[in-house]
């Protein structure tokens, strides 16, 4: 038999004192870390199952257990760390691919960290938000070149728009990746809100066509679920040229994931992988990419706009221009940053781009050709929380996308477990046994709230700068400085440093 | 002809399977609800021996799961059935309680009540015990609160 | 109005209450032979073994009466009824008129054919004054005979041996409690038996209590003979005869009121003379289960007669329509309990689960009675948990062929059943 010279990742710490083997924590862990000894009467656990889910430490009545790193420690060495050991070992062990989920989670330095905001206080006075009213409302659409009136009302009609209360809407998760719990949640979240949520390459769900007009329907490369009603069903189609998390590379849904409910959703067989190749068959150049997104235009009467979302890699500016001029009314790029149910790890933290720097350089791009009015830009790729928000529309975007931060609403605890499909909290499973732990009323409820939060600091942050409306600061780099950044650095983002 | 008059309110616990994840925390709080360390559950589980037994039955074959208890029913089996009249509904709150100091363990009502959920406390005084919508505990029902996902909820019949 | 009720029991309780849900304006007398408060009869076994008190064995609080606006006439005997005259004859000569009359008299002892029943040490055991006079004699180390192993019969074994006695019981029939239990069954109560020394003779009658000279005189001893013919003789200090119950209806001879074993009823609970209605143990209802009529002696059952009969006599339009018949017996440490059909009649089909118990869980015996698709009867030994779930299954006569399976199974519930049949049982009509 072969040894396993790998130790445990964390460890289960038990507190006898306060444990009274009630067995919740046994009933609730999927990867079976703690198990209930009926000879000794006390439950048990076993570290090298835990993947630190925090599942079990939730639930427990006593607050009995804590995770931890595990204790054990290969000798110091700042090249040859644990984790480069250990995966090493994996790989010796099976040959494979080493697999991971959610976001780039490497020591790269965060970009919004380095930028910071202005305020005003002398010759601009702020504005009190519970005073006076500021306006969150966006407008995603190509906007034309100039507005024609005539007689006090618009001479030509505008292209397609969508009507966001707030800039921020949920990125595709495809239901497959996710449970359709954790699909409602977004749907009746963006529903009451009044923003929108994202298909993702696994279809819509009949359940879910109720909520259409706050979807965006995907089209990916594996088409899975694309049919006639499916692209009229949604607000908006887009089309998927790539991820942040895995740029360069299809999707890969394991067959185990692929029940009854996800099988007739995709229209694929029940239990086959569902593989999304990493081009589109159809599309190998720009004019094929035009081609389809005016085949997408005719099937839906051009009511609706046609958003293609690409993953930030290089010469980002050069690409979102292409795409622009392709007929695309919404570009959507996604960080290095963001989120995956499942990708090979060494994609996922070593491809890709930082979503500050490219969102940057796509939008002064846009404006230098001046065609930045053809087409909305919203970006995504680790959202972490309303300042991002707020340095993102001054860098250039129009909307954000967010994704890994309504999971961890829903109660995402960042395990990095995703492509098992065991997620302890119902999110990123299909196991019936799990899903049925996110109860989407109070997903919703949660999520509601978080967007809610955000909302009002935006507001506090807009009218701490002296201005209210979202519009106003669209792209306003001024708004901005940097710290901590090099020139170049500077100069790609379009922000002065702090002090200048 | 003569007219039947009730004013009994008819509070009930049910459950949304759906959402059962199956955990029994809600056996848990029962257990503390109604032990003597109703504030400490380290205590109302180390301390008291034989442990006292839920009042709720949870019912499990996966992946379905869901906690049943006493419905204080409108028309209670129990009541008519109990040879010691120790079971009673109180025409006031409509809550269907056993009087542990009467009842004797005979079990005719656990063969009377229609959803089972009556259970054989052997060990605990050899009684009948079930669901008394936590009447001691401001008609809070500690299972329906402390529910992490929400799967059972109050119905109020009025 | 004026209701006048005979029987202070648990029909009559039922009756009482029930009338007052519904006319709290009308006068209400409750005449019972005992000069007790109400209590519950099936208690006197405990009361012996002093697991309850003459206070805690009242069946309702001590203030039943007077809230409930009954003029309690406790210690009277009814010997006849006028049914013309609408007067209720006591033994004391006094009359008592009434508008609507219930008759919930209950049980008498149903007196066997042996020589020396009427001896001072021979006693029934069906009410708390028997049980007080049995208190004397039964002390440690004295030695007993109960004849008869019926229900009750069983439950005077019991506590007789927790007060220390030593206990012989004999029956007629080749096992115990031969209505409810079958061959395996009454094995396993046997052994239980066994277990606390209690001596147990089957396939045997009793020929005579002997004794003293003098009719009277002290019982000393009880002669038995088996079938085989060979005869014993059971030395005893005391002797308890529970060979079974009969409706009390002998006060009835001239009262016009039609009795067969009961006194006959219809779905409203009354008899064919107007104005009278009976209930409980006394009455004759049809049983819808077993299709016939039916003297149904137990308590949930004297229940919803009383109920019925006291709505009806009130004035509603209520029809009594019988449940199945549940019977529960803890003895020692084991548990009996059987709901309907319980015999293998001609038509049904038998579906049986035996356990064997582990150290923390007891030998166990489930039988199941089916007549096609529906559950008509179970009998169980030492499995109680869910029991009610089955008995409303045979109530409302659910089709159980989607999930013929899964009875008796450890953990049988509603998920045991297919959603629909689940939803209905738990969600009828209850809107959330």
């Amino acid at each position: 038999m072969a040894i396993d010279m790998t130790f445990p990742e964390f460890q289960i710490e038990r507190d006898r004192d306060k444990c009274i083997d009630c067995q919740v924590c046994a009933r609730q862990c999927s990867n079976q870390a703690h198990f209930y000894d009926e000879e000794e009467g006390i439950v048990v656990s076993d570290d090298s199952k835990c993947v630190n889910c925090l599942r079990c430490v939730t639930l427990c009545p006593t607050k009995a257990l804590t995770i931890k790193k595990h204790d054990m420690e290969f000798k110091l060495n700042a090249n040859w760390n644990e984790t480069a050991i250990k995966e090493i070992y994996k790989q010796a062990a099976t040959g494979g691919m080493l697999l991971t989920g959610m976001g780039n989670d490497r020591n790269y330095p965060i970009f919004w960290d380095h930028i910071l905001l202005n305020a005003s206080q002398v010759t601009n006075p702020s504005i009190d938000p519970l005073r006076e009213p500021i306006e969150l409302k966006t407008f995603l659409g190509s906007k034309p070149e100039r507005v024609l009136i005539e007689n006090g009302r618009l001479a030509e009609p505008l292209p397609p728009q969508l009507e966001l209360e707030i800039p921020v809407m949920f990125s595709a998760m495809s239901f497959g990746s996710i449970s359709l719990n954790a699909c409602k949640t977004l749907a009746m979240t963006a529903s009451a809100i009044g923003t929108m949520y994202n298909t993702g390459e696994g279809g819509l769900h009949k359940d879910l066509y109720k909520y259409g007009k706050n979807t965006i329907v995907q089209v990916a490369s594996g088409r899975f679920g694309v049919h006639p009603e499916y692209l009229n069903a949604g607000a908006a189609i887009e089309i998927k040229m790539g991820q942040g998390a895995k740029p360069g590379i299809g999707g890969h849904l394991p067959g185990e994931k692929v029940g009854a409910e996800v099988s007739s959703t995709r229209m694929i067989p029940l239990g086959t992988d569902a593989i999304s190749p990493a081009p589109h068959h159809d599309i190998y150049s720009i004019e094929d990419l035009k081609q389809l997104i005016y085949a997408l235009k005719e099937a839906t009467e051009y009511r609706k706009p046609v958003s293609v979302k690409i993953a930030a890699v290089h010469n980002i500016a050069a690409i979102c221009s292409g795409i622009a001029r392709a007929g695309a009314d919404i570009i959507a790029i996604d960080g290095y940053r963001g989120g995956t149910g499942s990708a090979p790890t060494r994609i996922r933290d070593n491809v890709g781009i930082p979503i500050e720097l490219a969102l940057a350089a796509v939008d002064s791009r846009l404006r230098e050709e001046g065609i930045r009015n053809r087409v909305s830009l919203v970006c995504g790729g680790s959202i972490r929380n309303s300042a991002d928000i707020i340095k993102a529309v001054a860098l250039g975007a129009d909307a954000v996308y967010v994704a890994s931060a309504a999971l961890i609403a829903m109660g995402c605890h960042m395990c990095q477990k995703c492509y098992t499909g065991k997620c302890n909290w119902g999110i990123a499973t299909q196991d019936p046994n799990l899903v049925k732990r996110l109860n989407p009323e109070i997903g919703t409820r949660r999520l509601k709230n978080l967007l809610n939060a955000w909302s009002h600091e935006m507001k506090e942050m807009l009218g701490g700068m002296g201005i209210n409306a979202i519009e106003s600061l669209r792209g306003n780099r001024l708004m901005l400085r940097g710290i901590g950044l090099m020139d170049n650095e500077l100069r790609v983002l379009g922000i002065k440093a702090a002090g200048e | 002809m003569a007219e039947l008059k009730t004013t009994i309110k008819h509070k009930k616990i049910m459950a949304k399977e759906e959402f059962c994840a199956g955990c029994r925390l809600c056996e848990v709080h029962c257990v503390l609800a109604h032990s003597k360390y109703r504030n400490d559950i380290v205590k109302a589980f180390k301390k008291i021996y034989p442990r006292p037994l839920p009042r709720i039955i949870v019912e499990e074959q996966k992946p379905i799961s869901f906690g049943i208890q006493c419905r204080h029913c409108e028309d209670p089996a129990c009541v008519k059935a109990c040879i010691t009249g120790a079971m009673s509904k109180d025409p006031e709150t409509g809550i269907v309680t056993n009087d542990e100091n009467r009842c004797i363990g005979c079990w005719t009502c656990m063969m009377s009540c229609p959803y089972g959920v009556i259970v054989q406390d052997v060990k605990g005084g050899h009684i009948a015990s079930k669901c008394d919508f936590c009447i001691d505990n401001g008609m809070d029902p500690a299972c329906v609160k402390n529910c992490p996902n929400e799967a059972l909820f109050v119905v109020d019949q009025e | 109005m004026k209701y006048v009720i005979i029987g202070n029991s648990t029909a009559a309780v039922a009756a009482a209450e029930a009338i007052r849900t519904a006319d709290r304006e009308g006068l209400m007398t409750i005449i019972s032979d005992e000069p007790h408060h109400t209590y519950s009869r099936p208690l006197i076994s405990y009361y012996l073994f002093g697991r309850t008190d003459e206070n805690k064995m009242k069946y309702r609080g001590a203030d039943f009466y007077e809230k409930n606006g009954i003029i309690p006439m406790l210690g009277n005997k009814v010997v006849g009824i006028d049914a013309s005259a609408k007067l209720v004859i006591l033994e004391n000569g006094t009359h008592i008129n009434y508008e609507k009359l219930l008759i919930a008299t209950g049980s008498r002892p149903a007196i066997p054919p042996i020589k020396g029943l009427q001896r001072n040490n021979v006693f029934n055991f069906i009410k708390l004054d028997d049980a007080r006079l049995i208190e004397k004699y039964a002390v440690k180390g004295s030695k007993a005979v109960v004849i008869g192993a019926s229900f009750s019969g069983l439950k005077a074994v019991e506590c007789l041996v927790e007060r220390g006695v030593s206990v012989t019981t004999v029956d007629i029939a080749d096992r115990l409690m031969p209505r409810l239990l079958d061959a395996s069954s009454s094995l396993m109560v046997e052994k239980v038996l066994a277990d606390r020394k209690v001596r147990v003779i089957l396939q045997t009658s009793v020929v005579s209590i002997e004794g003293g000279k003098g009719p009277d005189s002290d019982a000393e001893s009880v002669i038995i003979r088996s079938a085989d013919g060979r005869q014993e003789t059971l030395p005893c200090d005391f002797a308890v005869v529970a060979t079974g119950v009969a409706p009390n209806i002998g006060f009835l001879a001239n009262s016009g009121v039609k009795t067969n074993r009961g006194i006959l009823v219809d779905d409203k609970m009354a008899t064919n003379i107007k104005d009278i209605y009976a209930a409980g143990d006394v009455a004759e209802v049809f049983d819808h289960y077993s299709s016939k009529n039916a003297v149904i002696a137990t308590i949930p059952s004297a229940f919803e007669q009383g109920e019925a009969a006291g709505l009806s006599m009130a004035g509603l339009d209520r029809k009594y329509r019988s449940s199945p018949v549940i019977n529960s017996m803890p003895l020692f440490d084991i548990t009996v309990m059987g709901a309907g059909i319980t015999e293998s009649l001609l038509g049904t089909e038998t579906i049986i689960r035996q356990k064997t118990g582990n150290g923390v869980t007891k030998d166990s015996y489930m039988k199941f009675v089916l007549a096609e698709n529906h559950l008509v009867g179970y009998l169980f030994v030492n499995e109680a948990s869910r029991a009610g779930i089955y008995t409303d299954i045979i109530r409302n006569r659910i089709d159980i062929a989607p999930f013929r399976e899964n009875l008796g199974s450890d953990e049988f519930g509603f998920l045991s059943m297919p959603s629909s049949v689940r939803q209905g049982m738990l969600y009828a009509g209850i809107e959330t």
